[in-house]
């Protein structure tokens, strides 16, 4: 994925507890507000805002970080974003959902955790059933 | 039993002025709000009374109940601090007809300070001043400004603290600022009087530390540079100036101290100049306690609320000229509860709270981690001074500093003081009142770490893009517990606790 840091752009990839930044890769491991990079350098998350434009403090070093718009392809299915309980589903199949509305209601590690819909469309089919535990990736509904 | 001193305000000033109390056998006492029950100024008094109401009109700028807790508390004395209550003629009038003891300036000497356009024409016979002088009528005003030229700056006489002003470039706008100028400075200062100055674009802000006493002793401290500002309000104050050769320094103290003789003024003192291709010229005298008084005390190692509570029980200045030594370079940066970029206050808990600790650092501040700041006062929540033998030196132990000092679940202008300390022009110590206007970010300085965490955050907990199967990670759902966080597709997922 790209991200735009302070206007410059950076192409970054997950792996595991590994970061692949511009082609150049670097082990990351974060406890708390603390962040170890490569085993060495250490920095402190000091403050962090979410929205359209993300704000975050780093050592006292300000960055507004946004992800670079780019074409995504239409997302055809919702997955569990963590391994745990389905406890509600509030999708019916076949009606249409707003971007951000509540969808699933997953239980992991004491959290409720609301899933909302990333986009606006019209669900296809729910693959899960409440009660039901689910892994991560796992389908939870598909959109038409 | 010793003498008690009340510390009518709040948060750092009263800890500053308390040190000093317990130094001299004076015991400590203070008054907070509703809103302030967390606070550490609280505990840093042997006895604190809650005057109630959230606002400061509700409560530090409530003198009948001030009045009231110094003698429930059994004070003689009043530290005002700075803000509220402390250049206020009618409260010190007040503690004197009470029989009590306001640490500040004699009555006279505050009247004569609190009113900017007399200030100005006493203070003409020895300082130069820029043309101006106080309007009545509108016609009056165009008249003046005709005369002296456009841009002026138009002041409300009773003003201060840089409210109340308007910068003006031609008649036609000052036709129409002058009576809502009036009206302005009515309803914030309570006296519609207003002068007229030339306005000086893009000065430098330097002022002049005083001491003097009731027998007329009058020493100088040296001189501040606080050009660093924004909306008229100091962020960055350093002493000594850059911007002074020797020569114009011997004379624009010397001229501070000609000014506080003629206007017979005592106590601790500012005596503000603005400075511009090599001139100086006199704009007022503010008689209190100055936010930035630590870097003076720092490079003199004169305790500046020693002195004024010394002066205050007319136990004399003690101090002579030749016994003030001046010793390195020192640098302030006022840490407020803002947005470093949009300057947006932001009350809210302090979770985390980690200043820095080392020879020449100090940390005036009443913050605490786990504590809540409220959103009724000042955003000034810590002032960072560093200490050194030189200015580089000085810098470079600020950016330590900066760098190392960790406040977390606010944000700060820590940010802002990191972008300022390696700007050139700061560097270069050639910079003017317009300085942030043209300040960039500095940030460029790990941006992939940004970048990288920015996107770790919601993707461990987010739809992934490969069906490999990830460990999971328990510290991101309990740390962002009720943050939104933006799934990879733009979507949000929220988390809150099940009961």
């Amino acid at each position: 994925m790209k991200v735009e840091v302070n206007g410059n752009e950076y192409d970054i990839e997950l792996l595991g507890n590994k970061a692949r930044i511009d082609g150049k890769e670097i082990a990351l491991k974060i406890d708390q507000d603390e962040i170890t990079i490569s085993g060495t350098s250490k920095f402190h998350l000091d403050f962090l805002q979410e929205g359209e434009q993300s704000f975050l403090i780093i050592n006292g070093m300000a960055y507004n970080v946004s992800k670079s718009v780019s074409a995504e392809t239409p997302l055809k299915e919702l997955k569990a974003p963590i391994t745990g309980q389905i406890i509600d589903v509030s999708a019916i199949p076949g009606t249409e959902v707003k971007r951000g509305e509540l969808v699933i209601i997953l239980e992991a590690m004491k959290m409720e955790n609301q899933i909302r819909s990333p986009i606006k469309a019209r669900v296809k089919e729910i693959r899960v059933k409440k009660g039901q535990s689910v892994k991560l990736g796992d389908v939870l509904l598909t959109f038409e | 039993m010793s003498k008690r001193v009340l510390i009518a305000n709040r948060g750092e000033i009263v800890l500053r002025v308390a040190r000093t109390s317990r130094k001299l056998g004076l015991e400590p006492c203070g008054i907070y709000s509703e809103a302030d029950k967390d606070s550490l100024h609280i505990k840093h008094c042997k006895e604190a009374l809650n005057i109630g109401g959230h606002l400061p009109s509700e409560s530090y700028l409530r003198m009948d109940k001030i009045v009231d807790a110094t003698k429930k508390l059994g004070c003689e004395m009043i530290h005002p601090g700075y803000g509220f209550l402390a250049e206020n003629l009618e409260f010190s009038l007040l503690c004197k007809k009470e029989g009590l003891i306001f640490v500040g300036p004699s009555p006279s000497a505050m009247k004569l300070s609190g009113d900017k356009a007399k200030a100005r024409e006493v203070a003409s016979r020895i300082a130069p001043i820029l043309k101006g002088r106080e309007v009545s009528t509108e016609s009056d005003a165009l008249d003046l400004a005709d005369e002296i030229g456009y841009p002026v700056i138009l002041k409300a006489v009773k003003g201060g603290g840089g409210r109340g002003l308007r910068v003006v470039e031609s008649a036609n706008d000052l036709s129409k600022a002058f009576s809502s100028s009036k009206n302005e400075a009515l309803l914030s200062f309570g006296s519609e009087r207003v002068y007229i100055e030339k306005y000086l674009v893009n000065p430098r802000h330097i002022e002049v530390q005083i001491l003097g006493d009731d027998d007329s002793r009058v020493i100088h401290l040296g001189e501040r540079d606080c050009s660093i500002q924004r909306r008229h309000q100091k962020l960055i104050e350093e002493t000594p100036s850059p911007a002074l050769t020797s020569d114009i320094r011997a004379k624009m103290t010397e001229k501070a101290i000609g000014v506080t003789n003629e206007m017979a003024y005592d106590n601790a003192g500012t005596v503000e100049f603005l400075f511009k291709g090599g001139n100086f010229y006199f704009m007022e005298i503010n008689s209190r306690i100055q936010v930035e008084h630590p870097i003076t005390e720092e490079v003199t190692g004169i305790d500046i609320v020693e002195q004024q509570l010394r002066i205050a029980m007319s136990l004399g200045l003690k101090i002579k000229q030749e016994e003030v030594k001046f010793r390195g370079h020192a640098i302030e940066c006022r840490i407020n509860a803002e947005h470093p970029i949009s300057f947006a206050p932001y009350p809210g808990i302090v979770t985390k709270f980690i200043p820095p600790k080392d020879d020449g650092i100090r940390v005036d501040t009443a913050l605490y981690s786990g504590y809540s700041i409220p959103p009724f006062y000042d955003s000034l929540v810590a002032k960072l001074i560093c200490h050194d033998e030189d200015r580089n030196r000085a810098i470079e132990k600020m950016r330590t500093s900066l760098l190392t000092f960790r406040i977390s679940g606010i944000p700060s202008t820590i940010p802002f003081h990191l972008s300022a300390l390696n700007d050139d022009r700061f560097l270069r110590g050639d910079y003017d009142t317009d300085f942030v206007n043209g300040l960039k970010p500095f940030a460029s300085r790990d941006g992939e770490i940004a970048a990288a965490l920015f996107s770790i955050i919601p993707k461990r907990i987010q739809i992934l893009k490969t069906e490999e199967e990830e460990e999971k990670d328990p510290w991101l759902m309990s740390r962002y517990d009720g943050i939104q966080l933006r799934s990879s597709h733009g979507g949000y997922l929220s988390s809150s606790w099940t009961r």
